[in-house]
């Protein structure tokens, strides 16, 4: 076998590590850095490991375009659509003279035709622009990229809880098929799905509050917040997680652990698992080893499809626990008629749902060899 | 005769919700060093679960070996702690499956999944079980071994993955090799060449083999003796070429009646249509078997008794077992002959006693199923 | 063609696209059945064998157009006057094709755009004519309404005897469907008439209100040849009718097959990849690896001395119900090739133990030879 077409960990893995400091060190943030070097390493690796594969990832990427061109022309529309302009409010103004409000528009181009409105659009959106946010006073991207990272964690956060409790959960009920414990998973999962998110937020609340405040009842920090050591921070914001993920998580278990259940019996009953009994396999590696690792690839595929259950989920936790997120944001913008931020903010929300749904199809990928290989 | 393996009495019976079905229900063979056993029937004969009882694979429940031994080189199995049960498997007795497409999990590589077994049974490392498993592939006929172990299941054809299989249960050279319709699912001249390769393997490594299949033709030229079953019992066991060539049960005739048999043509040659032999009616539903003979309402030549008890296994010629009526009748004559006139009058005794007590059990019976009718 | 000819099957082509990888757009065409020329007389059977992936359930289908031929046609009952005429033109056309197809390989496509118009032009007219032409008997340019009743003559039985019978359906309505959609029986007549099919394959006649499930495999099948009888039809194309099947039923259906045939005067396509099976049915059988047809003989003209090299090593390596003939002769190494990518010259050539040089280039046309067989090989053993 030719050494250079097996794909080898430990010689990527170093030269990711050397990037990232070249980079921090030269002076760019952290994450960024992270991000950038990834994103870049993965692509070699993919050409490694799959020539197929990297091209199937640039396709569906080229394929999301028109889903967040026809994304940012419903924004557009909107913004058309609503009476006035930016500076609309403006003209009331004692201050301003007319002669400045026209040269505001002309170099906002909003003297010119729709379309090259809507050019101009696109173009600012790709650099990840959406206008001026009346409310902050401070451009839109400003204001949605931290909230967006926020909601981004507490998705993300949520989406791993569920899916860590619910694969033994769903085992469980599996190789306890119909007997009294199986009931117990399936009853309880039930009822974290019947539970509507928001009233569960508010008795959580009540019961933290009524048991003597062990856990902060809102908000993502702690006043002392700026003025503590990085691991205090992290474990501050951890705190203040713990409700909102319970809440989203919950709600997603159900379906999560149904799913893993009902595809534990099916991969239970295939062929090669009584091979691997026939082989003297224990009991535990014969589920673990050979039908979880089976059974794991509709729950990676699911993810996907929970993203947006999760995010339109957090958005309303978020709104009940005082989580500076998206939805918060959505629902402030909406109530000062902050357009601006509207649009953006749904943008940025529908940008992560593709995002999110083509990283599944993509470990989907990596995890099964038939994908992976063929 | 030393038997490496020899199963007793053995049943499984599947209890569901309001009803058990018998699927084996009292089989009793014996495996000799390196020899080959056919077990052939339909399906629903119970073949299947009589292989996975001796691996002690039945699902459980709703399964379980209500009785019998399964003495392999004197130790019962049936008996058998599941932990010490798992050394076992793979280990002494290994079993390969009907569907080779789905009987090796996608996910892992075919050397990852010779060398667990090889790891399982064996004190050795894992690079150490690797480079094993290429050679393993190599005794099965793969070109490339070095290069397979890396492959997937599905980058194989169901012959190359047959043989994988045959490679896995083959790894730690176990006495028996439970052989589940291993070619049942392939094309005629992949089958052919599985067929050659266990052939040469069990020559090699003088391995006892359990061939389950239904179809005759396969075994015949394949193994050393065959036993018949249907409907959970074993109707006929007897060398390979007295099964063929001197049926004695009337399954066994029917079922080899209805083989199509190659270069015979469509027409008789008195120019009418060439008819293949069949047998009519179907299996009998496993959750009601007949009171008597299991096949008495298929069987052409069904008597009264057949209807009211089982017949048991006699054997009619030395290695020739056959569980019917009919030889029943034969073996008490001859053994009338071989008493003499005084065995004669003795013979007469004892059958007047064994009618007269047959009566009286029928009578019993009757006004038993009358009770039974009334309440 | 004789005029005792029911179906003739002229150069029959079908391509599946097949994705090359799971990521890929694109896809490359496999060639399930490729070129495929087969004739059945009325009332005979033909019988037609190969491993799995050779083609010859998608020649069945085709026939039914349950898949639509790339190209080809399927000549029922046809005038031989319109055949003859239409072949000439099919053949007129391909040489423009040919002509065509030289012109893109001359690589001088790029000045002779107007050429190349021409004869597009000229090949559209052409088959144009030529279709209208076979229209009343070529299956495959039928228009609907003559291709319904066409559907009439031709039936099915399916492999599958658990699928392929709705289990929602009585067994009246299921047998009794076709019929009432064409309006060959109505009401009472109807009624009369599945009981009547019912006795004829062997059911007694309370099965007419069971639902599938109530029957075995072997009954379940009965009920499918019920079903194919219940249009008269002239054909019937039975695709591995008893593979499904334990021993001892698949003797009874075969029976019953057979007894039928002669009650109503059927032909069958017997499609089966068990050759032992096929005997007992056939009149002629027909030999296929991966889409072509390489060897057509009298049935016992065929096992009794098969002449193409893969005949001989198929017949071969069919174990035999006899403890004292072991299994020998030659057993083919190897897998059947890939049907995607398909060797050169001859398809067998590989895994055949009597190549000679020109096998892997010039692939073999069917041709007659003296023992009367129809082969496609280059040197056929015992020469």
């Amino acid at each position: 076998m030719n050494p250079l077409k097996q794909f080898n960990w430990r010689f990527t893995v170093p030269v990711d590590l050397v990037l990232i400091v070249v980079l921090v060190s030269r002076g760019s943030g952290v994450f960024f850095s992270i991000a950038v070097v990834e994103a870049l390493m993965w692509m070699v690796r993919l050409l490694w490991i799959s020539p197929a594969m990297l091209m199937y990832i640039i396709r569906r990427l080229v394929q999301a375009i028109p889903v967040l061109l026809a994304v940012l022309a419903i924004g557009f529309a909107l913004i058309q659509l609503a009476p006035g302009d930016m500076f609309t409010q403006m003209e009331l103004s004692d201050n301003i003279r007319p002669e400045q409000l026209d040269r505001f528009r002309e170099q906002f181009r909003l003297d010119q035709p729709w379309y090259m409105q809507f050019y101009q659009y696109v173009i600012n959106a790709v650099q990840g622009e959406f206008g001026f946010s009346r409310t902050y006073r401070a451009p839109v991207f400003a204001v949605v990229s931290q909230r967006a990272a926020n909601t981004i964690l507490l998705s993300l956060t949520s989406l791993a809880f569920a899916w860590v409790l619910s694969i033994p959960a769903g085992v469980f009920a599996a190789t306890n098929q119909y007997n009294i414990k199986d009931q117990f998973v399936s009853i309880f999962a039930f009822v974290g799905l019947a539970i509507p998110n928001f009233f569960l937020a508010f008795l959580l609340l009540y019961l933290v509050s009524s048991t003597g405040n062990w856990l902060p009842l809102g908000g993502m920090t702690s006043s002392g917040f700026r003025h503590m050591t990085a691991t205090q921070q992290f474990f501050d914001i951890a705190r203040h997680m713990v409700i909102p993920v319970v809440v989203i998580g919950t709600s997603i278990m159900a379906t999560l652990t149904r799913v893993m259940r009902g595809e534990m019996l099916k991969i239970m009953n295939e062929q090669y698992v009584v091979t691997a009994r026939a082989k003297g396999q224990t009991e535990n590696k014969v589920v673990y080893m050979h039908a979880l690792r089976n059974a794991i690839n509709p729950m990676i595929t699911i993810l996907g499809f929970q993203l947006g259950n999760v995010m339109s989920g957090a958005a309303l936790v978020e709104i009940v626990v005082a989580w500076p997120g998206l939805g918060s944001v959505l629902l402030e913008a909406l109530l000062s008629q902050d357009l601006y931020l509207v649009v953006g903010s749904l943008i940025y929300g529908v940008g992560l749902l593709v995002i999110g749904n083509l990283l599944a199809d993509i470990a989907l990928a990596l995890v099964d060899p038939r994908v992976r290989v063929g | 005769m030393e038997y490496v393996l020899e199963v007793n009495d053995l049943a499984t019976y599947f209890f569901m919700h309001d009803y058990i079905i018998r699927a084996v229900d009292g089989v009793d063979f014996t495996l000799a060093k390196g020899e080959t056993l056919g077990i052939v029937g339909e399906s629903g004969c119970g073949k299947s679960i009589t292989s996975m009882s001796l691996m002690r694979l039945i699902p459980d429940p709703p399964g379980k070996i209500v009785d019998g031994e399964v003495n392999l080189k004197g130790t019962d199995l049936v008996k058998l702690p599941e932990e010490k049960m798992r050394g076992f498997r793979g280990n002494e007795i290994s079993m390969i499956f009907q569907e080779p497409m789905t009987s090796l999990n996608p996910v892992y590589t075919i050397g990852f999944q010779i060398s667990e077994v090889l790891r399982l049974h064996r004190d050795i490392e894992k690079r150490e079980a690797l480079s094993e498993a290429a050679r393993l592939l190599k005794m099965v006929g793969m070109s490339d071994p070095d290069q397979r172990v890396h492959e997937y299941p599905f980058q194989l054809s169901g012959g190359l993955r047959q043989r994988a299989m045959i490679a896995i249960a083959m790894a730690c050279e176990p006495s028996v090799m439970i052989a589940d319709e291993p070619t049942t699912a392939l094309d005629v001249t992949i089958q052919a060449q599985i067929l050659r390769l266990m052939g040469e393997l069990k020559d090699a490594k003088d391995t006892s083999i359990a061939f389950i299949t239904h179809d005759l033709a396969v075994i015949a030229g394949f193994t050393d003796r065959v036993m018949v079953m249907y409907a959970g019992v074993a109707v006929e066991d007897a060398p390979v070429k007295e099964v063929f060539k001197n049926p004695l049960h009337p399954y066994t005739q029917g079922l080899l009646g209805s083989v199509p048999v190659l270069g015979v043509g469509k027409l008789n040659e008195d120019g009418t249509r060439r008819l293949l032999q069949a047998i009519p009616g179907t299996l009998p539903d496993a959750r009601r078997f007949p009171r008597g003979c299991r096949f008495a309402p298929r069987c052409p030549h069904a008597m009264k008794r057949c209807w009211e008890a089982e017949p048991n296994m006699v054997e009619v010629a030395p290695g020739h077992k056959v569980r019917c009526y009919l030889h029943h009748e034969e073996v008490r004559e001859r053994k009338m002959r071989n008493l003499g006139a005084a065995g004669r009058r003795i013979a007469k005794l004892q059958e007047h006693d064994r009618k007269k007590r047959e009566s009286k059990r029928a009578r019993e019976e009757r006004k038993e199923s009358k009770r039974d009718g009334v309440s | 063609m004789t005029d005792k000819s029911l179906l003739d099957i002229r150069k029959l082509r079908k391509t599946f696209p097949v994705k090359a990888n799971v990521f890929s757009t694109k896809s490359i065409p496999l060639k399930a059945v490729d070129g495929v020329n087969l004739q059945i007389r009325k009332g005979e059977t033909l019988g037609l064998v190969g491993e799995s992936g050779c083609g010859k359930t998608t020649v069945g289908r085709c026939l039914l157009r349950l898949y639509q031929p790339d190209s080809g046609r399927i000549w029922l009952e046809a005038d031989p006057d319109v055949v003859a005429e239409v072949e000439a033109r099919d053949a007129e056309r391909e040489e423009i094709e040919a002509e065509l197809q030289s012109v893109f390989e001359n690589g001088s496509a790029r000045g002779q755009s107007r050429k190349i118009r021409e004869l597009k032009q000229k090949i559209r007219t052409i088959r144009a004519v030529a279709d209208r032409k076979a229209a009343e008997y070529d299956l495959l340019s039928m228009p609907a309404a003559r291709m319904q009743q066409a559907r009439k003559e031709i039936q099915m039985v399916f492999q599958d005897p658990w699928a392929s019978l709705n289990p929602q359906m009585v067994v009246k309505d299921l047998i009794g469907e076709g019929p009432y959609t064409f309006g060959t029986h109505r009401g009472r007549t109807l009624d009369r008439w599945v009981n009547e099919l019912l006795d004829k394959v062997g059911l007694p006649k309370n099965a007419a209100n069971r639902y599938p499930h109530e029957f075995s495999g072997g009954q379940r099948q009965r009920i499918g040849i019920a079903r194919a009888l219940a249009l008269t039809p002239k054909l019937i194309v039975c695709d591995e009718p008893v593979s499904a099947l334990d021993v001892s039923v698949q003797a009874q259906v075969l029976n019953l097959l057979i007894s039928l045939q002669d009650d109503f005067d059927l032909a069958y396509l017997f499609i089966a990849h068990d050759l032992s099976v096929v005997q007992y049915v056939s009149d002629r059988v027909a030999v296929m690896y991966l889409g072509k047809v390489v060897e057509l003989a009298d049935s016992k003209q065929l096992y009794q001395s098969p002449r193409h090299p893969y005949t001989i090593s198929l017949l071969s390596s069919i174990p035999v119900a006899d403890p004292d003939i072991r299994v020998e002769g030659q057993i083919l190494e190897g897998d059947v090739p890939s049907p995607i990518n398909p060797p050169s010259g001859c398809a067998f050539h590989p895994r055949c133990p009597h190549r000679i040089d020109p096998c892997d280039k010039i692939l073999p046309e069917l041709g007659r030879d003296r023992a009367g067989h129809r082969i496609a090989c280059h040197n056929p053993p015992n020469d």
